[in-house]
């Protein structure tokens, strides 16, 4: 299945600095999501090393944060939101 | 919106005294208002500009709940108006305002202070600095821990991403 990933903040620097495509497993959730994101920025920039970075990063709906056992369904749109520092 | 309070992500410039108008009540004694402006330095570099990226409709949510928050711990007559911009700010413009009308000042200025604790390690805002060295760099910030997660809760989720438990 496709999800869309949203970026934010540090995470702008990557792809088109707006939103990555993935493919995932279907019996995936966001540990699997997760993982395929670190993939697919080391795809795309094979000098990428922030690992810890998504590690240390939620995923979100436009309404909450997302606890990892959370379903995504084919096409559906998540963002990911290192840590904040508004203010 | 709930009339107590009324948030706001947005590019547009803050206005502290059309904020300040709207908390108008003739039931308080007290108006209570924090500017959070850019600062020209950080840990020793020169710092000439922020750039501020949000992800607009959480951060509104988020910010919403605070005030919410609030409200239950100072009490019904609160009025919160709070407002963070986004988008690149020079040195010395408006990046935040709290503006809190309450009964006394007491209240006014406790919850003043949580509103503004809590929008730095809840709400979904990012800042990037820009140093007169001519580099730039994204802060480090506060990992968004288990503040309003949501599990499974109803059905998967939707290609609009709204998420489980929504109406």
């Amino acid at each position: 299945m496709r999800v869309t990933v949203r970026l934010f903040g540090s995470f702008r620097k990557y792809g088109d600095g707006s939103r990555l495509e993935l493919d995932l497993p279907t019996a995936g959730g966001l540990p699997a999501l997760r993982g395929a994101l670190v993939s697919k920025l080391k795809a795309l920039h094979p000098e990428f090393a922030e690992d810890q970075l998504v590690g240390e990063s939620v995923f979100a709906t436009e309404a909450a944060v997302l606890d990892d056992w959370a379903v995504l369904s084919d096409g559906a749109s998540v963002a990911i939101l290192p840590p904040v520092c508004g203010g | 919106m709930d009339e107590f309070a009324h948030v706001r992500v947005a590019p547009e410039p803050l206005d502290a005294v059309e904020v300040l108008g709207r908390l108008s009540d003739a039931t308080h004694g007290a108006q209570l208002l924090f500017v959070g402006v850019v600062r020209n330095d950080n840990l020793g570099r020169k710092v000439v500009a922020v750039s501020y990226d949000a992800f607009g409709p959480l951060a509104e949510r988020t910010l919403r709940d605070i005030c919410l928050e609030a409200r239950t711990r100072w009490g019904e007559a609160l009025r919160l108006e709070v407002a963070h911009r986004t988008g690149r700010l020079l040195v010395g413009e408006a990046s935040v305002i709290v503006a809190v009308g309450s009964g006394h000042r007491s209240e006014a200025y406790e919850a003043s202070r949580y509103v503004l604790e809590q929008l730095k390690v809840r709400v979904p805002i990012w800042k990037k600095e820009h140093y007169e060295s001519g580099d730039s760099e994204w802060l480090r910030g506060h990992e968004l821990g288990a503040h309003g997660r949501v599990g499974i809760g109803g059905g998967p989720l939707d290609a609009n991403g709204t998420g489980q438990g929504e109406p």
